[in-house]
């Protein structure tokens, strides 16, 4: 099943390989649960301790922080259509777990214009 | 009352009217047969009344009678029990009086000083137990609890009952022999003082062995350095270290490269620019201004890696130059790496004669802690910098320095203040309203505070200004997608690859075709073909992936024709 977001998260997938020591900085392990319709389709981990992401549930590491996200939603935050902050505040992103680590996930999933 | 002794029991012994009385009220089935409560009641006489209102006194008891009879039973089970649990309660207290008197005898012994020797006592006190649980068991045979005893009695025939009880006596006499006891303590006290002494060796080498793995355990950690403070430190100052050159440079044979390079500059040609000042840098490595204008050629050519490594390398040459200082800033900035901007962004005041006296009542900021502060701290540094940049702005509030407003604009963009950096640019602008470089940071603050609108007229500025400017491409690109207008982030993202792709310069050589090839995948950004890639899947077009994993611009280009 092909979603909205996969997009975003191929996108994050290339980031963390083109800077690994920019998603080293951000030391987290994420697991995202990204929702269509209310029900969870796809998981996807970000490992950024080890710089990779992939499909599916952390394999062989500890998660820090849960995020479940709508299809939609997911997409409109990496475009920064919908801010994180808001969409937590809404109900729209829920948080599991470490919720500080969330602040550093921002550059990884925005594409942010260049000065 | 006179029923009273007919319906309560003798002593809580059943009562048999009681139990009738309950075995009919609780006969539901049969009251209810072919009759409804009510037709019942109705057509009950007075004297069924006073039938019903001593059921009704007896419907009370069941409850508690059947209690009484669970009681009963259990005093019954009790008392069948006792005995034998009882004996053996004492049995097994006795057992467990003489091991813990003991154990308690041989306390003192027992090394109680030593931490490690806490879990040890416990297989002695188990051998205590075994040791006494040995004749325990028999003489439990031996003194049979009377209990026990009656009910056997009863079952076994006479002769049969003798001979188990001689039995028992023998096994007893034969078990406990007065001198094999003796030995058996002997044994055990020289077991004792053996097992000790092994005690104490597996003390010492425990100990041993604990203080050289937690040494292990710290050599390694320091060998890996995992310690994230102190790699983050690292990492941050060692990325971007060496200037990648392009592998075949279709320039490399030209004399006057920086000059021919400027010239592209000037044209707004940057990838040509960037090939030229690459071939300039190759054979005048120690030349400030070549580097300078690489580094800034390649930020805008959307190259910041690229780009950051050359600044830092014209930053070596000449510490004090305020445009590398300013140009690292901002790339930096665009990197996400705040620390290497503030430090920068200090240096850069602290080089600038107007006002480096500024810098003297912080001297925290301008010494090198700066790059060993955690994120955290940084925080704190870049509040602070932000002050002091205002000090600076103040100094002559009527004259704007585009310069100071710049910086402080990027110093907004670090703090995600964008609506800040818009202003510091706005008023950049007002006093230099042809640069292209201000209005693309203009447009990259709007953008960044999520006003993608009026984004898109600043960078039309910039491109207005300079048609060539890769990087304003770019950010047009990210706009437009942010704006889900997908079609036209394709476009602008399309025409920023193939301008990097096929270099006027490149065109104008002889040997034009080969190089255009190898030359142009090296000078195309790796930031523009991931974002195309990300738009072309939001777009749903994953027919179209494959083109953007090969690199095909032309079959891209293509497929955008219509």
């Amino acid at each position: 099943m092909s979603l909205q977001s996969d997009a975003v998260f191929q996108k994050i997938i290339d980031g963390l390989q083109d800077n690994q020591a920019k998603a080293k900085a951000v030391n987290g392990v994420f697991l995202y649960k990204i929702t269509k319709d209310g029900k969870v389709v796809k998981e996807w981990t970000l490992d950024c301790k080890n710089a990779k992401a992939y499909e599916g549930p952390a394999q062989g590491i500890k998660v820090d922080t849960t995020l479940t996200v709508s299809d939609e939603d997911m997409v409109d935050i990496a475009l920064g259509k919908l801010n994180p902050q808001a969409a937590f505040m809404k109900g729209k992103l829920k948080i599991a777990g470490n919720i500080m680590l969330t602040q550093k996930l921002a550059p990884l999933l925005k594409t942010d214009a260049k000065l | 009352m006179s029923l009273r002794p007919l319906v309560e029991g003798d002593c809580g012994a059943v009562n048999p009217l009681v139990q009738l009385g309950g075995q009919f009220t609780r006969d539901v089935a049969h009251k209810d047969e072919g009759l409804t409560k009510a037709q019942f009641e109705r057509s009950m006489r007075s004297d069924e009344r006073l039938v019903q209102e001593f059921f009704g006194q007896a419907a009370g008891p069941p409850q508690s009678f059947q209690m009484d009879t669970l009681l009963q039973e259990m005093r019954d089970i009790n008392i069948s029990g006792d005995g034998v649990s009882q004996q053996q309660c004492m049995q097994d207290q006795v057992a467990s009086q003489w091991s813990a008197d003991f154990t308690q005898q041989m306390a003192p012994a027992l090394p109680n000083n030593m931490v490690h020797m806490q879990p040890q006592p416990q297989p002695q006190l188990h051998y205590v137990r075994e040791f006494f649980d040995g004749p325990g068991t028999s003489s439990r045979n031996f003194y049979a609890p009377p209990m026990m005893r009656q009910p056997y009695m009863a079952i076994a025939a006479g002769p049969q009952q003798h001979n188990t009880f001689f039995d028992t006596n023998t096994i007893i006499t034969e078990n406990i022999p007065m001198a094999q006891k003796g030995e058996s303590v002997d044994d055990w006290i020289t077991d004792y003082q053996t097992s000790k002494k092994e005690n104490e060796q597996t003390v010492t080498n425990f100990n041993e062995k604990f203080w050289q793995r937690l040494q292990e355990e710290w050599q390694k950690l320091a060998e890996e350095n995992e310690h994230p403070w102190l790699s983050e430190y690292n990492e941050n100052l060692d990325a971007y270290k060496e200037y990648e050159f392009a592998e075949e440079n279709p320039m490399s044979e030209l004399d006057n490269a920086f000059e021919k390079g400027k010239e592209y500059l000037s044209k707004g040609d940057i990838p040509s620019a960037v090939l030229c000042f690459e071939v300039a840098a190759k054979k005048e490595p120690e030349r400030v201004e070549v580097w300078e204008l690489l580094g800034i050629s390649q930020a805008e050519n959307e190259m910041d890696p690229q780009s950051i490594a050359a600044l830092k390398r014209a930053l070596e040459l000449q510490p004090e130059n305020q445009r590398v200082l300013m140009a690292l800033a901002v790339c930096y900035t665009n990197e996400g790496l705040q620390n290497n901007a503030v430090r920068m962004l200090s240096n850069w005041l602290q080089v600038n004669p107007r006002y480096q006296h500024l810098l003297t009542a912080h001297p925290e900021l301008h010494s090198e802690q700066i790059s060993l502060a955690s994120s955290l701290i940084g925080a704190n540094k870049l509040r602070e910098l932000q002050q002091i940049y205002l000090e600076a702005v103040r100094i002559n509030p009527a004259q704007v320095d585009p310069d100071l407003q710049e910086a402080l604009g990027v110093l907004y963009n670090l703090s995600n203040e964008y609506d800040k950096a818009v202003d510091c640019y706005r008023s950049a602008l007002h006093v230099d309203p042809q640069n292209a470089k201000v209005w693309n940071r203009l447009g990259a603050s709007l953008a960044n505070g999520s006003r993608s609108v009026e984004a898109v007229e600043a960078y039309q500025q910039a491109l207005l200004l300079q048609p060539g400017f890769i990087r304003v491409r770019y950010n047009v690109g990210v706009c437009c997608m942010n704006l889900k207008a997908y079609k036209e982030a394709v476009e602008h993202l399309l025409t920023a690859l193939t301008m990097q792709a096929h270099t006027n310069a490149a065109r104008e050589l002889p040997n034009a075709a080969a190089a255009t090839t190898a030359g142009g995948q090296h000078q195309m950004s790796e930031s523009i073909w991931s974002t195309l890639k990300m738009v072309i899947s939001l777009m749903g077009r994953s027919d179209l992936q494959g083109y953007v994993s090969d690199r095909n611009l032309t079959a891209l280009n293509e497929a955008f024709k219509e």
